[in-house]
């Protein structure tokens, strides 16, 4: 810490050098910049100094730096010597909020510091402290990009960046809001304008603690056409100070441009907001509340009005736009909001625009009061606004405009009076009820629905009692409304706990002769009033009533509350028929119910194999660990079911499950028990005390060699470090060479269970190296080293190294085919040796393989180098099986020497095929940068291999060589063609007519310039639900069969020689070849002819034909005209 | 119903629509048997009847693909722009080589018939609710397309109306039925990375009127039922650039991009949160809007919108421009991020790719056809794996947050009332009146 300080403090005396050496040979600030500083600063401090100030000035920019902080350093340590109001100190090391440090000073000053998060507690403390006993915090213009994490800090200041529409390059309007404030006296004017980025601040309580006293003007509207300008930018502060303990902050966001640094008026305002931060200046700081009324510009509202006066549909909503934002802005303070809302009544009042009123009508849906009710309701009374106000007057809660609605009820026909019912029922207008009792009668059907629909919404007393009565003896047509209505009306009693109106309501509704939807809903109704035994309800409907209902009973069961009794109908499900039984079972998988559970285990047993199945899925859904068993038995010796208990015993849940299944092993019968170790297996079984390991452990020394291997895969997934040493005690014991090579895998995935860990690989190496050294065995001794090389420590290396000039010839070759499985490359020397001085073959080929392997294996060698060692391993390689591993590996490179290595092997004819396969794969990675030299050889491979797949990747990747090439750019165009009643793809429109009257245009050129072989339909005909025809001529040297590839947005039909070739009628976007249909070219000129439909949103298309192996064919020719 | 009748109550519907110029009042009160359970027990043989209402872009899309199922009969057709109605009418024929296949432009004649099972729905926003609690009246299940309603009240309608008459729903968010999309919500179900405490929603941004667009506000097509077509939203005057796929940019039928994507977005952040069914706590936002001067498109171009929900996360959505890793569904946990779009998925770390879930961990509903699972569950009458409930939720985050947007402050939601706390504007902004004489 000593030492830290001390570097701290030689930082500081050097920055302090620097600067104090010639401020203004500042790298940025020339000289000239210095004296007009100079020039525009104050001469003397606004209040002289209580005592002696000293001023950190903070530059550390952790993000963006700003080019104005030399300025600002150069401003403030100008304006200390010229007022000498303070003295300065420089620092960008966050050392400095070191608590002896800021003892040493007055205040701080952020200068455009970007991104600081005070990682250290120490110091976020410090600097509350700071401020909080009494000091001072002035942040100029990027000083409030920094508290993104640390609250208390953003608060400190005031908020932080959240964008700047009001970039530099612009001038913006800025409105000093106290023009009498102490900090503001030197700003000559309460409004200027000024080039400066300001910034948008998200306020972090910014007016309860400050008092902001210059804003950027929300009213301006230079600075609301801004771009990116949100529509709640109102409240803009610039500058504000506050108290904060006994200390006190100022902030101000000017400060962006280095011009602002030699404007006298802002230097005034920094100097005064400094005084104040430093306590020597007393200012008014009490927050003021943000006035909604000062953010509104009322003349240019009344202005929007004026010219909405005029408004017509499909003109410019520029002036709405700027009156719903201004009316939104201004609800939020209710005086603010009532003269706004006079003039928009006064609007509806004058002989402005129907259109346009009927925008200020939905704006007074959202925002009109009581005070409004009066003038709407006059406009009830006039066809061209009766819509608008009624919109109006159903959003205005307040009881008058119910009193509106009432009468005009009443007085109003068609759809006007129907529009006025329907919003007495949404406002639930219970004062409504007589009157819409009457309407009940109405002549007019549409008006009585109205009322019918709009009691039913109500659903008082009164209103029921009138519905029921009109039911009861209404004209056939009128029950349908009716009953709607008092479903309705039900449903909302039932919200309301007013069960037994509801019940008796729901009952009536589910009479027989009622329609199934009305059927269904009330018997649901019923079931949730839940007062009768509804489980002998739904018993009853299963077991006598219509199939559809029987169906809904499983969603009504589905549906209802986990809690509520199902008992009735879980002990009737014996009695009801399969279908029924297999649908109910499907949805309670939501209840784990005992009575349930045991009702699916006798269920799993019914004669019928759709209920089986629906039976053993709930087992396993809601069945626990006394269903283990059972489930086990049933998939061992239950051939039919076996699939379905397998499936469940899998899905089984919770936490006794996985021991009670490995608790079973022990006891149970051969086929059972491996169900149950199986079950383990593909249950991944967590084993959190080791005992299910355990139990498998055991079941892996059984006599039975399936169940032991069936153990051992098991506990390849359950197994841990902590059975490492008893897996390894295992392959001691085992002669089984499968056993054998199951242990391997075993014991490698228990030891990278749960993630590899140094740890676990150094503790499990020791542990198979002991056996290693153990046993004489020498196949155990094999598959021990096989266990080491794939943990791969370091410290078996050695050992395995070793192993290779063992005598043993077996041992030996052991080890080098466990070398050749090490995870990573460091055994490739050792690999390499064996290659070079090895006569024995087996062992050379294991080096070989294990070598190449590890060649490409390494990602840190650059690939030229890589494809360098290839080259040197083919010439260490005595064979051509050697010479084939090489290959083989060098087909996983990816560089372009790699592919020039393969491509001179194709010349060795006992290589080919090897090569064959490198050059086609690393074609893939290097046709991008070497397209000419790639194809030459792809194409050598298209005709030369006897490969089929790898000629099809060879053809592919020319094809993706190609692209772009051979595509037809000469068309002949028809079209857009629609019809009103055809399905537009198989209608024939003129072009597919024999008479050939169809107007034909050339395409005079490329219709999508980005990708020149589509042609775009959208941009040459627009349209949707249309088609068009594209056609061409084609001259072939001779007969010949070739490939058409097409690609269409969407469908596409194809005709050669008038003949269809091909029809497909897709949805899909264009790609190249999507189609590829076989076509006869005949000898000289060919038509071509496709068309396009579309079905909506773009369309195109593109073809060309290619040799049936997909290559160019020269000899082709296309022209526009048959000649 | 007999045929007699059948025939008289057709009749005198037709003589009610003459009666006032759009007809009745408010929905349709059609009542009928569900065909499938009048015949008996259903049978694989037993074909589902369905029918379309929409059949514009995307309905033609839906129609096509069910008219690939075997076990549909595609019965009857519905537009109220007669071109796209008789041409989708002329698909179907040429499909099954008949004739057979009706033809309706008012859906309400076609919730007459008495022969369907299903319906699919593929209309513009501000008919959703409207004509799928018609057909839920009617007792059909229904393929209905997102966003579930024009807004949250009317979500609410729709979904209490499928509960109450017990129809199957499935909404046309397709993405859960991509693998990829399953996967990348079950890496986050499972906990894969760690406690997630954000989700960014990435869409597009809104539309701006393209300056070389035509502006014809001509006469309306003829084959073009307008005033239907307007239906329960203020009457606008007709244009083309407003109208069948345009309608979406224009606040008075849609929420433009926040409800046309994030209907699929946001559903895929709740399936991978696991809040299907849960409500955010409260909401803040911000936009850019369109100047107005093109008169048509008022939806907003840039917007961000923030929600807090009870389970501890944040759902920040936003135009692609403003999250970090663009279109999308991106989680955030304490231990890396899986970011999931249409291309596919990525993860940090980048194993996760590579993780199995396990058959003890939370295995998502798997559909790999979503027009399959729809009628599966016709069948089977389990839910879809995109039930109305779960779509209302998906898009209510967005319209919360297109509110929050307008009026510039911070927003508390009821999820149980679904009203905003203490505030009356906002709730008054959740609704709309609806034109006279629609009603639900």
């Amino acid at each position: 810490m000593k030492m830290f300080m001390k570097s701290f403090v030689c930082s500081l005396v050097a920055a302090v050098f620097l600067f104090a050496a010639s401020p203004a040979a500042s790298a940025q600030v020339t000289p000239e910049q210095v004296e007009k500083i100079k020039q525009a600063l104050p001469d003397k401090p606004v209040k002289k100094p209580k005592k002696d100030r000293k001023l950190l000035i903070f530059t550390l920019s952790k993000t963006y730096k700003h080019d104005s902080i030399p300025f600002a350093s150069t401003a403030f340590t100008l304006m200390s010597e010229k007022t000498g109001a303070f003295t300065v100190e420089l620092s960008n090391d966050m050392a400095a909020f070191e608590k002896a440090n800021l003892a040493r000073f007055d205040a701080i000053l952020l200068n455009n510091t970007t991104s600081l998060t005070f990682d250290n507690p120490k110091y976020r403390e410090n600097l509350l402290e700071f401020v909080k006993n009494g000091k001072g915090l002035m942040g100029i213009h990027a000083a409030s990009d920094n508290f993104y994490t640390w609250p208390e800090a953003a608060e400190l200041i005031g908020g932080y960046f959240d964008g700047h529409p009001w970039v530099g390059n612009g001038t913006w309007q800025v409105k000093v809001d106290e023009p009498g404030h102490v900090c503001n006296k030197g700003f000559s004017s309460a409004s200027f304008r000024l080039s400066d980025e300001i910034y948008r601040i998200k306020q972090f309580n910014l007016r309860k603690n400050s008092r902001v006293i210059v804003s950027l003007d929300p009213v301006a509207s230079v600075n609301m056409k801004a771009e990116g300008v949100r529509s709640t930018d109102k409240d803009l502060p610039i500058s504000w100070l506050r108290d904060y303990g006994k200390g006190r902050v100022f902030y101000c966001s000017f400060g962006h441009n280095p011009a602002i640094y030699w404007n006298k008026e802002i230097l005034a305002h920094y100097l005064a907001g400094l005084q104040f931060a430093f306590g020597d200046l007393e200012a008014e700081t009490t927050p003021v509340p943000f006035k909604i009324g000062s953010a509104l510009d009322f003349d240019e509202f009344d202005k929007n009005l004026a010219s909405l006066a005029d408004y017509k549909y499909g003109q410019s909503l520029a002036d709405h736009k700027d009156i719903r934002e201004f009316v939104t802005f201004a609800s939020q303070d209710k005086k603010v909001m009532d003269a706004v809302e006079a003039k928009l009544i006064s609007f509806l009042q004058s002989d402005a625009s129907v259109d346009g009123k009927q925008l200020i009508c939905h704006l007074l849906a959202s925002f009109g009061s009581k005070k409004s009710v009066n003038t709407l309701s006059k406009m009830l009374y006039d066809s061209s606004t009766v819509e608008m106000a009624r919109f109006a007057l159903e959003g205005i809660q307040d009881a008058s405009a119910g009193n509106a609605l009432r009468e005009a009820a009443l007085k109003l026909h068609g759809d006007a009076q129907v529009g006025v019912i329907n919003a007495l029922g949404n406002r639930k207008d219970e004062k409504a009820v007589s009157e819409l009792s009457k309407l009940m009668n109405s002549e007019n059907i549409a008006v009585a629905d109205a009322a019918i629909t709009a009691l039913g919404k109500i659903a008082n007393d009164q209103a029921i009692a009138e519905l029921k009565n009109a039911r009861q003896k209404s004209a056939a047509d009128r029950r349908p409304a009716l009953t709607f209505s008092l479903l309705n009306a039900a449903d909302q009693l039932l919200a309301q706990k007013k069960i037994t109106e509801a019940h008796a309501i729901y009952k009536q509704l589910f009479a027989k002769q009622e329609a199934h939807p009305i059927r269904y809903a009330a018997l649901r109704g019923i079931v949730q009033c839940n007062v009768d035994d509804t489980g002998a309800l739904l018993i009853e409907v299963l077991r006598n009533d219509t199939p559809a209902l029987r169906q809904g009973v499983a969603m009504i069961v589905h549906d209802l509350p986990a809690d509520q009794d199902i008992r009735g109908i879980v002990a009737a499900l014996p009695s009801l028929s399969a279908a029924d039984q297999a649908r109910l079972l499907g949805v309670m998988s939501a209840r784990k119910d005992a009575e349930l559970l045991k009702m699916a285990l006798q269920l799993s047993k019914s004669d019928d194999a759709a209920v089986r199945e629906a039976a053993f899925e709930l087992i396993g859904k809601i069945g626990d660990e006394n269903t283990v068993s059972y489930l086990a038995e049933v998939a061992a010796n239950n051939k039919d079911d076996a699939t379905a208990a397998r499936k469940a015993l899998v899905a089984l849940s919770g936490d006794q499950v996985d021991s009670k299944i490995a608790s079973l092993l022990p006891e149970a019968q051969k086929e059972t028990r491996l169900q149950l170790i199986n079950s383990l297996r593909m249950r991944r079984a967590f084993d959190k005390d080791g005992k299910i390991a355990e139990m498998l452990l055991q079941s892996a020394m059984d006599e039975d060699a399936s169940i032991r291997l069936a153990s051992l895969r098991a506990l390849q997934n359950i197994a841990d470090a902590r059975q490492v040493e008893t897996l390894t005690g295992l392959l001691l014991k085992t002669s089984d060479e499968k056993e054998r090579s199951t242990l391997e895998t075993t014991i490698v995935a228990a030891v990278q269970k749960n993630g590899i860990t140094e740890e676990k690989n150094q503790s499990a190496t020791k542990i198979v190296m002991n056996a290693y050294t153990q046993t004489k065995d020498s196949e155990t001794r094999q598959s021990c080293m096989m266990v080491l090389a794939k943990i791969g420590h370091d410290s078996s290396l050695p050992v395995l190294t070793k192993a290779m000039s063992e005598s043993d010839a077996a041992l030996k070759t052991a080890a080098i085919r466990a070398l050749s499985e090490w995870p990573n490359d460091k055994p490739v020397q050792a690999l390499e040796g064996i290659i070079r001085d090895s006569d024995n073959v087996l062992d050379r080929s294991l080096a070989m393989r294990g070598y190449v392997r590890m060649l490409g294996a390494s990602s840190e060698r650059p690939e030229e180098q890589t494809a360098g060692l290839f080259e040197e391993a083919l010439k260490l390689a005595r064979n051509d099986s050697e010479k084939k591993m090489v290959l083989s590996g060098l087909s996983n490179q990816t560089s372009y020497q790699a592919f020039v290595l393969a491509k001179t092997q194709l010349a060795v004819p006992a290589l080919r095929d090897e090569a064959e396969i490198a050059v086609v794969q690393i074609a893939e990675s290097t046709l991008g940068a070497h397209p000419e030299e790639v194809k030459a050889v792809l194409q050598q491979i298209l005709a030369e291999s006897e490969n089929a797949t790898l000629k099809e990747d060879a053809q592919r990747y020319i094809n993706r060589i190609e692209k772009f090439e051979g595509f037809i750019t000469l068309w002949q165009l028809s079209g857009p063609y629609t019809h009103s009643t055809a399905d537009i793809f198989h209608y024939e429109f003129p072009p597919e007519k024999a008479d050939g009257n169809a107007e034909w245009t050339n395409m005079t050129e490329i219709s999508d310039k980005t990708t020149p072989w589509l042609v775009n339909m959208t941009n040459i005909y627009g349209g949707s639900f249309c088609a068009g025809y594209m056609r061409v001529y084609v001259w072939s040297e001779k007969e010949r069969e070739a490939q058409l590839e097409l690609g269409s947005n969407d469908g596409i039909r194809a005709w050669l020689n008038d003949k269809l070739i091909h029809s497909n009628d897709a949805s899909r976007g264009v790609t190249p070849a999507d189609d590829v249909v076989n076509i006869n070219l005949n000898k000289g000129w060919n038509t071509l002819m496709l068309k396009i439909n579309q079905t909506g949103g773009s369309w195109g298309a593109c073809a060309r034909i290619r040799s049936l192996e997909g290559s160019e064919i020269k000899d082709l020719k296309y022209q526009l005209e048959m000649k | 119903m007999s045929t007699k009748n059948q025939d008289m109550n057709r009749r005198r519907f037709l003589k009610n629509m003459a009666y006032s110029s759009i007809a009745i009042g408010g929905l349709p009160h059609i009542v009928k048997a569900r065909t499938l359970g009048r015949q008996g027990a259903v049978s694989p043989s037993n074909k589902i009847n369905m029918s379309c209402i929409g059949i514009g872009g995307m309905g033609t899309i839906n129609m096509k693909a069910f008219l690939d199922k075997d076990d549909v009969q595609m019965v009857a057709v519905c537009d109220l722009d007669k071109v796209h109605a008789r041409r989708a009418q002329s698909t179907v024929n040429y499909r099954y080589k008949n004739k057979d296949c009706a033809v309706y432009f008012d859906f309400r004649e076609l919730l007459q018939r008495n022969d369907l099972d299903a319906v699919m729905i593929a209309v513009p926003d501000h008919w959703h609710a409207l004509i799928a609690v018609a057909a839920a009246r009617a007792g059909l299940d229904i393929y209905g397309e997102k966003p579930l309603a024009y807004n949250i009240p009317e979500g609410r309608a729709l979904c209490d109306a499928v509960q109450e008459h017990g129809v199957v729903w499935q909404t046309g968010s397709w993405q859960r039925s991509e693998r990829h999309f399953r996967f990348a919500c079950e890496l986050v179900r499972n906990g894969r990375i760690g406690e997630v405490h954000t989700v960014y929603v990435g869409l597009p941004e809104g539309h701006a009127f393209e300056e070389k667009q035509k502006r014809t506000s001509g006469p309306v097509p003829e084959e073009l039922d307008y005033d239907m077509w307007v239906g329960p939203a203020a009457w606008t005057p007709y244009h083309e650039e407003c109208c069948h796929f345009n309608f979406r940019w224009n606040t008075n039928f849609a929420a433009g991009a926040i409800s046309d994507w994030g209907a699929h977005h946001l559903d895929i952040a709740n399936w991978g949160m696991g809040t299907e069914y849960s409500s955010p706590l409260d909401v803040t936002g911000s936009a850019i809007y369109p100047d107005g001067d093109d008169g048509l498109y008022d939806n907003p171009l840039q917007y961000k919108f923030e929600c807090t929900y009870a389970e501890g996360f944040k759902m920040i959505g936003a135009n692609a421009g403003q999250v970090p890793k663009g279109m999308g569904a991106h989680f955030i946990g304490t231990e890396g991020w899986v970011h999931v779009n249409r291309g596919g998925v990525a993860a940090e770390p980048a194993s996760l790719l590579n993780s199995v879930i396990g058959p003890g961990e939370i295995n998502l509903y798997e559909s790999n056809d979503h027009y399959a699972n729809f009628l599966e569950c016709v069948r089977s009458r389990k839910l879809t794996i995109t039930p109305a409930e779960v779509a209302h939720h998906a898009i209510l985050p967005g319209y919360l947050g297109n509110i929050a947007m307008q009026l510039g402050r911070k927003l508390r939601w009821d999820g149980k009332k679904e009203q905003f706390i203490d505030d009356d504007t906002a709730n008054r902004m959740l609704t709309r009146p609806l034109r006279s004489p629609w009603r639900f």
